[in-house]
């Protein structure tokens, strides 16, 4: 009897994930480089998450670390680009808006990507906080009825979300530095939150709504708010963006998974460390 | 210790003053660039309206040389050639200015505090 080797899976052609292989060949057909460190990080980070269950709640994410447009505007769970307007600086690891003209258009609404009253996500990691005080958004829009999703630095030590009406659920959270990974999202039918997730460690804040606001119906954008109800694009900011993104619900666990293997992935793909 | 990287941002922007009509065209010059290179529409050029100053109701394209000096793809941008017909058409690099960023916001729809 022959005794058959014991083949590692990709052998049999089970390498690596699927999902993962796609997004490194887009941003690699953009000309830009990617390591095998960088390579790893991003296989790790997706087989974590769908492993963890986190996954599939992701409708966008942006890493754009890679120093260059077109590789920086790749969403790494559809493939698809949004488009940079405006003046920006794509440095290795991050981006950073002049905060007065330079946005990012996720060429998506809330609405078009399933988000829902019952389930909807936005979140953005923030390398360096906007060197302002007067109210500038990583990520918004706001569109007629009310309807709003935004993450905003208010003021130095205070953050605000909302799903998806400031009147109904706005969420301030007080903090000593607005920077690290911020997470709002749709908790359950009456709860939402607000993750802060750095260096020290991850704080949440919940609160309750009754409010029963749909999805905003018009593109986000990162880098400022698109307030396509009084056709405005305003509260740019100039604070240094290292994801970027938007989901369905996560339940406080995967909240706390997704934002911790964010970090890792961030982290390990540009040697830089999460304030 | 924690706040000492507060700092006032720029107060300027750098960029070309023009009208609705052209700006619309380098919008569309932007996009047919993409389009024939086969490759996303990962970049735009939309002029933004300036509500005061002494520019007020003429239309601004942001185009700072920090912008000039990102790569696209495989070069910076001010390296395609359809990025120099724009600019020419625009009427050269030495024919932008620094607008003061506080035109460029709508006094009646101040949406940053919310």
């Amino acid at each position: 009897m022959i005794a058959l080797p014991h083949f590692r899976p990709a052998f049999f052609g089970v390498g690596m994930d699927a999902d993962a292989a796609a997004y490194i060949a887009a941003v690699k057909n953009t000309g830009a480089s990617v390591s095998k460190t960088q390579s790893d990080a991003i296989v790790n980070f997706i087989e974590t998450g769908k492993f963890e269950g986190w996954y599939s709640s992701l409708k966008r994410l942006h890493l754009p670390i890679w120093g260059a447009v077109a590789p920086n505007a790749i969403d790494i769970i559809t493939r698809s680009s949004g488009t940079f307007v405006g003046n920006i600086t794509h440095a290795t690891g991050y981006v950073q808006g002049d905060g007065s003209t330079g946005y990012f258009d996720f060429g998506a609404s809330p609405s078009s990507l399933g988000l829902t009253t019952s389930g909807g996500s936005a979140f953005a990691l923030i390398n360096q906080a906007d060197s302002r005080n007067d109210g500038r958004f990583f990520i918004g829009v706001q569109t007629g009825g009310n309807r709003r999703l935004y993450i905003q630095q208010a003021f130095s030590t205070l953050l605000r979300s909302t799903i998806y009406s400031a009147s109904g659920a706005a969420i301030n959270t007080s903090v000593t530095q607005a920077n690290g990974i911020l997470l709002t999202a749709v908790n359950s039918a009456t709860d939402r939150y607000l993750k802060k997730r750095d260096s020290s460690g991850i704080s949440t804040t919940i609160i309750s709504t009754s409010s029963t606001t749909t999805a905003p119906i018009s593109n986000v954008f990162a880098m400022a708010n698109n307030d396509a109800l009084n056709l405005l694009i305003s509260g740019h900011t100039n604070a240094r963006l290292g994801a970027y993104g938007l989901g369905l619900g996560f339940t406080l666990t995967q909240g706390d998974n997704f934002t911790l293997s964010l970090k890792t992935l961030w982290e390990t793909s540009t040697g830089l460390t999460l304030p | 210790m924690g706040n000492l990287y507060w700092t006032h941002a720029a107060m300027t922007a750098t960029g070309y003053i023009t009208d609705q009509a052209t700006a619309n065209a380098v919008s569309e010059a932007v996009e047919a660039a993409c389009d024939a290179r086969g490759v996303a529409r990962f970049i735009a050029v939309r002029g933004m309206p300036i509500f005061s100053g002494p520019h007020a109701g003429a239309v601004f394209i942001p185009l700072d040389d920090i912008s000039l000096d990102q790569r696209l793809m495989h070069e910076k941008m001010r390296d395609y050639p359809e990025f120099q017909q724009l600019v020419a058409m625009l009427g050269g690099l030495d024919a932008r200015i620094d607008i003061d960023t506080q035109d460029l916001i709508d006094p009646t729809n101040n949406t940053e505090e919310q």
